[in-house]
């Protein structure tokens, strides 16, 4: 009795499990698998030409080429323009609103609001905000999109900006579980305001710091519509990340060179994820 | 070590006042508790010595020095809180040596610094647990940790808030013990809140009881357990609370001797009351009643037997009384109507418009 039990439960738990891994194997195996077949196979420029295989040679190939090198250097400076950035306003504005004052919740709210607005709208914003002619920001030399060396930086601030709200509310949610008491301890410890912000609040709120440093890192991969808003991958290919390249790559014939890109940036997304997550775990502190 | 005074200290919160006009003086090395029901302004009062909530008006001087506008962490207080407020991300050692580590310009060299971590960990008995971070700790292990953490820092001032309301009554018992040892150690100046008066009257050298945001009494526990400065103190002080009964003084000399008149009967008054007022509130407490007088009628409503004692619960009037009984003695039995004799000596007589102690 004990062991027919056993099978119907195993049974049921195959079954609930079943709706979601028909939804990853349509939408997330099955295209990765598509993806390696794609960088393995040279696709012929004829309709229904069928098919070459040409190997990982080929792969590695275009891993090791001008284009992909190129595209993952720009993508690095994007992301050390926009993580740190993002992480440290993020923190610096949930400061500020995490106080018992009359009427913060207005500005929990106008801080937040980004989280709301689409890619697009608020590129369309930062775009009317650099515009050479009615720009409030026109004269800002290092946010012109004219020139190869500020306009990546430019997107990346709109980025910086996009994603805020986000940062903004999981810091003020982490913020609001460091207990008041807490605080004042450390108050009467002696320590000053700063090093109470480092030796208390940090590490109590540093999980919610983790997630965020993975989720920008992860939303700097793949920031496509600000770059293709904003600058349109120049001027003279500086803002060509290297989603945006791949992108680009959507004539049969070079799915071969588009689908290797693909799997050395999720190699990349994967590799920076495991060593944030080694270097940052034995920081982050968990629980009580 | 150092002295605490209030002087006419007030402490508001927008409209509400939480602290009124409070004037105290706590002596040098004393075990001062302040008791009172929650919400009573206590702790605010506490929070002010602390340097936490700031000083509406008034003085308030840690030893000769005036702090009102002293900050926090130059007063040389340690406080222990209700939640211990313990840093969940550092171990035992950390959170003990945290005072000591925190101003760099006057951080002990490391090696005094472990000294004094391991002294006050042997103090507290936590040398085996050193190592731990708080959560890997028991309730009354996490107490020890928030009171070395107080003491590492020889400060001149110890400040407890209900430091045992999160523990189980019976390590509330054995805490209690440690806790007047470790004053008596330390020779320091303790600044104790509570709600609960027998920690009050277990603990303190003097109760500064408080309600309402006013100071009600201060004196010694017993002092003020026998002499309750008005009808709050009287009821709040002392377990089972004290019994009350509206009444008049009976000072007609054709009625026999003096007497207060109550509706459940007549309670004699050994000497002539101090005032001329007609109506007062008597209040008797329950080991001064005893079963089988004649003095008062009363129903028996239930009794409760505690081994060495009963309580009996009473019907007096439309009051519950308590009557303490010794186990010995032969119980009552519910529902019967029984007698209660009064020693008129321990009588404690209010005036029921002021609530003031009258005699």
């Amino acid at each position: 009795m004990g062991k027919r039990r056993n099978v119907r439960q195993w049974a049921l738990a195959y079954a609930l499990l079943l709706p979601s891994l028909v939804v990853f194997a349509v939408f997330a195996y099955l295209p990765l698998y598509r993806l390696v077949h794609f960088s393995l196979y040279q696709q012929s420029s004829r309709l229904g030409g069928g098919e070459r295989y040409v190997g990982f040679g080929a792969v590695w190939d275009v891993l090791s080429g001008e284009r992909f090198l190129q595209g993952t250097w720009i993508t690095i400076k994007f992301l050390i323009f926009t993580v740190p950035a993002g992480i440290a306003l993020g923190v610096l504005l949930a400061m500020a609103a995490h106080r018992r004052l009359k009427g913060i919740k207005i500005f929990q709210t106008i801080f937040s609001s980004t989280v709301a607005s689409s890619v697009a709208v608020s590129s369309v914003v930062f775009l009317t905000l650099v515009n050479e002619q009615i720009g409030l920001l026109r004269n800002v030399s290092w946010l012109s999109l004219k020139s190869p060396n500020s306009a990546l930086f430019a997107a990346a601030l709109s980025s910086v900006w996009q994603n805020l709200g986000l940062t903004f509310v999981i810091v003020l949610a982490a913020l609001q579980t460091v207990p008041e008491e807490l605080l004042e301890a450390a108050h009467l410890d002696g320590y000053g305001a700063v090093r109470r912000f480092f030796r208390v609040v940090v590490p109590l709120i540093s999980p919610a710091l983790f997630f965020l440093a993975i989720v920008l890192v992860v939303y700097g991969f793949q920031a496509y519509a600000q770059i293709e808003l904003i600058t349109g991958g120049g001027p003279l290919r500086s803002t060509e990340t290297l989603l945006y390249r791949i992108t680009k790559l959507q004539k049969n014939t070079d799915l071969q060179v588009g689908a290797s890109m693909s799997l050395g940036l999720f190699g990349l997304t994967f590799l920076v994820a495991l060593v944030q997550f080694r270097l940052l775990e034995r920081r982050v502190t968990y629980g009580n | 070590m150092s002295s605490v005074s209030f002087d006419h200290v007030t402490k508001r919160f927008g409209d509400t006042t939480a602290v009124d006009d409070l004037t105290l003086e706590v002596a040098d090395r004393e075990f001062m508790v302040l008791l009172g029901p929650s919400g009573c302004g206590k702790t605010t009062a506490l929070r002010m010595i602390a340097g936490l909530e700031s000083v509406t008006e008034g003085e308030l001087r840690i030893g000769e020095r005036r702090v009102n506008d002293v900050d926090a962490r130059d007063r040389d207080i340690s406080m222990v809180f209700q939640s211990y407020a313990l840093y969940p991300h550092m171990t035992v050692r950390k959170n003990i040596e945290s005072p000591l580590v925190a101003t760099r310009h006057a951080r002990p060299a490391a090696a005094e610094r472990a000294a004094r971590v391991r002294e006050a960990a042997d103090v507290l008995d936590l040398a085996p647990y050193l190592d731990r971070k708080p959560g890997e700790l028991s309730g009354g292990q996490r107490q020890r940790v928030a009171l070395a953490r107080a003491i590492v820092r020889r400060p001149q001032v110890f400040l407890m808030d209900e430091p045992l309301s999160n523990l189980d009554a019976k390590l509330r018992t054995q805490t209690r013990l440690e806790l007047v040892e470790l004053w008596r150690r330390l020779e320091a100046t303790f600044i104790y809140v509570t709600h609960d008066q027998v920690e009050a009257m277990t603990m303190a050298s003097r109760i500064a009881v408080i309600a309402d945001g006013r100071l009600q009494q201060v004196g010694p526990p017993q002092a003020v357990y026998d002499r309750p400065a008005n009808l709050f103190v009287a009821g709040f002080i002392g377990s089972p609370p004290m019994n009350m009964i509206a009444g008049e003084v009976d000072r007609s000399p054709l009625a026999g001797p003096l007497r207060v008149r109550t509706a459940i009967g007549n309670i004699p008054l050994p000497t002539p009351p101090t005032t001329n007022l007609h109506s007062v509130v008597a209040g008797i407490r329950p080991e001064h009643l005893r079963l089988g007088g004649s003095d008062l009628s009363v129903e028996v409503l239930n009794v409760e037997q505690l081994g060495h004692e009963r309580h009996v619960i009473c019907r007096a009037g439309d009051a519950r009384w308590v009557v303490r009984q010794a186990a010995h003695e032969p119980a009552p039995a519910v529902g019967e109507r029984v007698g209660l004799g009064v020693d008129g000596a321990s009588l404690h007589l209010f005036d029921p418009t002021s609530t003031e102690r009258i005699a």
